[in-house]
């Protein structure tokens, strides 16, 4: 059982009779000191007894978003800030379809998809009145391919034409970033690529040219922005204030005035603020004992919210190290994992995996079943691979990330762990932090707990960073490499979405009969949000859409 | 002549924060850490690692990077975060005051609580009573964990009650929390001390020659025990300063502190090297400060320190 040192400590109380009621502090000091206050139920006080002001939604968060700056935003923190901040040339709704936001309409598409052509939406402003213009988005995918910037995103654009020269300082510009008039912007590329309107949708941003010349690195301490809201406010480690910004095009749709952010408090801390009122949203997703107490608690059950997320849990086995580089010894291992026993591990937060493209992911085919929980078989497959019983298999050590959102890794792991070691492999668990993960030799790592999310309604989201020959190792982590899979794979690019998800499930097919991954589940989101707050976690894409928040 | 005694340690001073700049950077070679590959991310493909290494400037000579850094020291330039842009002086005077705040009220704290219950616990050792509140106290302190007493404080006062705030510095009162918590658990070690000195101190003549004269207990135990006692307690408080300057994380996470100590956690877990470098520089920038202070402070309580010293 985890340990949560909150409900310890709430348990104590309420099990010898210690329930501090509010009304103490109204009875005096010395009524508390002797703790003389005898009460009963199960929790503190409710939100109802203390619901703020409606305008303002207020939230809080463990850690700052990486990054305010659209150019940086590498979209695991900082994006549902920066899509509060700006609004992208086209945009995901709640049913992953790709609209136009600050584009009149889907941009059209020319000289057999190399050509794109976007017309801005007339009338758009920054937050100070300036017009935003067709060169402010083209600024802003040009500082992503500025190599000094040090943005993460600057791979996803190298396929622009003359990309590549500037990047490498052989060009002062971007020959396919083209500014045609100050209401129209178009992209030619070196070859077809679907995915680019992907990447477009969601780094596609304007960005005001004299801030971002004034404050070419920092301007995420300087952000003006045309979105939903203005930075009202930002002192990192501490608190971030989300205004709305009445310049904002569809300001009639935002349901709030003002987002408050508190930082650096820990998600435990979080639940508690939830739960007595004094904070709606708890941005961190809610895991482990914490997850448990909520939803064993009739009064606070209500307060867990399920939010769309679309990603694979898996643990990728090293193909090109011992034991796995057998793929007998691969199928043993994930045939040894009871994936229903996982899933009662995160108290039945996900779905049991069937696929590599996930739940809710374009491509997903609902007709496939999991792989079988069958350790008879695994031994036998052991032996047939000359382990029997697990003899002479070499250690694994299993490295778990406890810093991956959505889940306790470490739990997860130690499940697998025992369930490894019963059919006979020998297992040493290594528990490190995300960057950890980052930083670890994944060429000398047999076994990786991961989990890959969805950047974009796409399968080739995960099909090109877990499984492409380029990727090896980092993030692939298993060192699946196969050219005709690859070839497959780079083609697919040129082809419609329906066309290419034809493709990505044989390709599905081929790489999961090699078993590089132990799959395991599809997880759910769980955040602590205050009943009267609606709107948090319906966009797969983007959990937290502020501007959709609304308190009754 | 006291002047002399304190620019000679400064100087000293200035080598440990030297050394200690050198090792840094040693350090951070040692460590398997790819900053490029940690600011890329997990997507990032191996030409946006190379092109962000190149843009860091980690394909430099070793050596030129670290006279490039020490040049950047020199001019009081803790570099870049890797992961904000942030300048690291920037990102540390934000969070300084609030580290300092915790330090400067838990080391008060521990003075009131302490030194009053082991002065106690001497003057009264004949009383069962008195060695048992001295004792207990002292027991509670050093076995109960900051960190615990911080979340029951947290559970009691700010979610039960709701007088003080649940976790961040948006009231003014939020400093009440950590402090008691750690003031209480570190004034241990301070009851142990002031007892232990003052039970020296008292069964000197020069005690019993004063309380021969007369003069009041008060004066006695805080004019001639107390001065004389302080030495121990003065050196502890300046250690205490180095423990609590790097080892107020626990404390500055429970409570939802923005201090250096969570600076320096985001940016362990970030592998942001500038800023993990500048929060251990200004370290031990204090660290050497308040030993500076505390050699002071003893050599003015004693003359016979500073004539040996010089």
């Amino acid at each position: 059982m985890p340990i949560n040192a909150f409900g310890v400590i709430r348990k104590l109380f309420n099990a010898h009779g210690l329930r501090l009621k509010r009304n103490i502090a109204r009875g005096g000091a010395m009524a508390l000191m002797v703790g003389a206050v005898v009460g009963c139920g199960s929790a503190g006080p409710t939100a109802s007894q203390k619901a703020p002001s409606s305008a303002v939604i207020t939230a809080v968060m463990a850690k700052d978003p990486t990054t305010l700056d659209p150019a940086l935003n590498d979209g695991t923190y900082s994006d549902n800030f920066v899509k509060a901040l700006f609004v992208p040339l086209i945009r995901f709704n709640r049913n992953l379809t790709m609209v136009p936001a600050g584009a009149t309409s889907l941009p059209t598409v020319s000289n057999g998809g190399k050509i794109y052509t976007f017309h801005l939406r007339p009338g758009m402003v920054f937050s100070n009145g300036q017009p935003v213009t067709a060169a402010d988005y083209a600024l802003n995918i040009t500082r992503i391919l500025t190599p000094s910037l040090k943005s993460p995103l600057i791979g996803d654009f190298s396929d622009i034409a003359g990309a590549r020269a500037y990047i490498a300082g052989k060009a002062p510009s971007v020959t396919g970033i083209k500014v045609v008039n100050p209401q129209t912007l178009q992209f030619s590329l070196r070859q077809p690529q679907r995915t680019f309107l992907d990447f477009i949708a969601i780094h596609g941003f304007p960005v005001p040219p004299q801030l971002v010349h004034k404050y070419p690195s920092t301007f995420a301490y300087h952000v003006v922005g045309d979105g939903p809201y203005v930075l009202a406010g930002y002192v990192p480690g501490k608190q971030l204030v989300l205004k709305k910004n009445p310049r904002y095009y569809r300001a009639s749709s935002v349901k709030n005035s003002e987002i408050k952010v508190t930082i650096g408090i820990s998600p435990q801390v979080g639940v508690l603020r939830v739960e007595s009122g004094q904070t709606d949203v708890e941005l961190n997703p809610v895991t482990g004992a914490t997850l448990l107490q909520m939803l064993q608690n009739p009064q606070y059950k209500k307060y867990v919210r399920s939010a769309k997320f679309v990603a694979d849990v898996y643990a990728a086995m090293n193909m090109t190290l011992a034991p796995f580089t057998n793929p007998l010894v691969r199928e043993a291992a994930a045939l040894s994992v009871n994936r229903q026993e996982i899933l009662r591990t995160i108290y039945g937060r996900g779905r049991i995996m069937t696929q590599i493209i996930p739940y809710g992911m374009p491509g997903f085919d609902a007709s496939l079943k999991p792989l079988p929980y069958n350790p008879t078989k695994a031994e036998a497959l052991l032996a047939k691979a000359g382990y029997p019983h697990g003899k002479g298999l070499p250690p694994i050590t299993f490295v778990a990330d406890t810093s991956l959102p959505i889940f306790n890794a470490q739990h997860i792991a130690e499940v697998m762990q025992q369930e490894l070691q019963h059919v006979g492999f020998h297992v040493h668990l290594q528990i490190v932090t995300q960057k950890g993960i980052f930083r670890a030799d994944h060429s000398k790592t047999p076994l990786t707990l991961n989990i890959v999310g969805m950047n974009y309604p796409d399968p080739y989201t995960i099909m090109w960073t877990d499984f492409a020959c380029s990727q090896r190792f980092f993030p692939n982590w298993a060192d699946y490499c196969n050219r005709q899979v690859d070839q497959q794979m780079a083609s697919s690019e040129q082809l419609s979405l329906p066309a290419a998800i034809v493709v990505y499930r044989q390709m599905q097919q081929q790489i999961e009969a090699a078993y590089p991954w132990i799959p395991l589940f599809y997880p759910k989101a769980a955040y602590a949000v205050n009943p009267h707050v609606q709107g948090v976690g319906v966009n797969a894409v983007q959990p937290f859409d502020f501007a959709a928040w609304t308190k009754s | 002549m006291i002047w002399r005694f304190a620019v000679r340690r400064l100087v000293g001073g200035l080598v440990v924060v030297f050394a200690v700049a050198t090792l840094v950077f040693v350090i951070s070679f040692v460590l398997p850490l790819n900053p490029a590959a940690i600011i890329a991310g997990p997507d990032a493909t191996h030409m946006v690692i190379e092109e962000i290494r190149r843009a860091l400037g980690l394909d430099l000579p070793i050596y030129v990077q670290y006279l490039q850094y020490i040049e950047r020291l020199l001019h009081g330039n803790l570099g870049y975060s890797y992961v904000t842009n942030q300048p690291v002086i920037q990102a540390i005077a934000e969070r300084l005051p609030y580290t300092l705040a915790v330090l400067g009220t838990c080391l008060v704290g521990q003075l009131i609580i302490g030194v009053p219950i082991g002065v106690l616990g001497a003057w009264k050792r004949q009383r069962r009573w008195a060695t048992w509140v001295s004792n207990g106290v002292a027991t509670l302190a050093l076995t109960i964990p900051s960190f615990w007493l911080g979340l029951i404080l947290l559970y009691v006062f700010a979610y039960q009650v709701q007088w003080l705030p649940l976790g961040g510095v948006a009231r003014p009162t939020w400093i009440i929390a950590p402090a008691v918590a750690l003031a209480f658990t570190g004034a241990g070690r301070y009851i142990r001390m002031a007892n232990a000195s003052m039970s020296e101190v008292l069964v000197e003549d020069y005690i019993r020659t004063a309380r021969a004269k007369g003069v009041s207990t008060t004066r006695l135990l805080y004019k001639h025990a107390l001065r004389n006692a302080a030495r121990p307690l003065i050196t502890m408080t300046g250690m205490d300063v180095a423990t609590l300057a790097g080892g107020t994380l626990i404390v500055e996470k429970v409570f939802g502190i923005p201090g250096l100590g969570m600076l320096a956690w985001q940016a362990v877990q970030n592998g942001d090297l500038p800023v993990i470098s500048g929060v251990l520089i200004v370290v031990a920038v204090m660290v050497v400060l308040a030993a500076l202070l505390i050699d002071v402070a003893v050599s003015l309580l004693d003359a016979r320190i500073r004539l040996e010293r010089l």
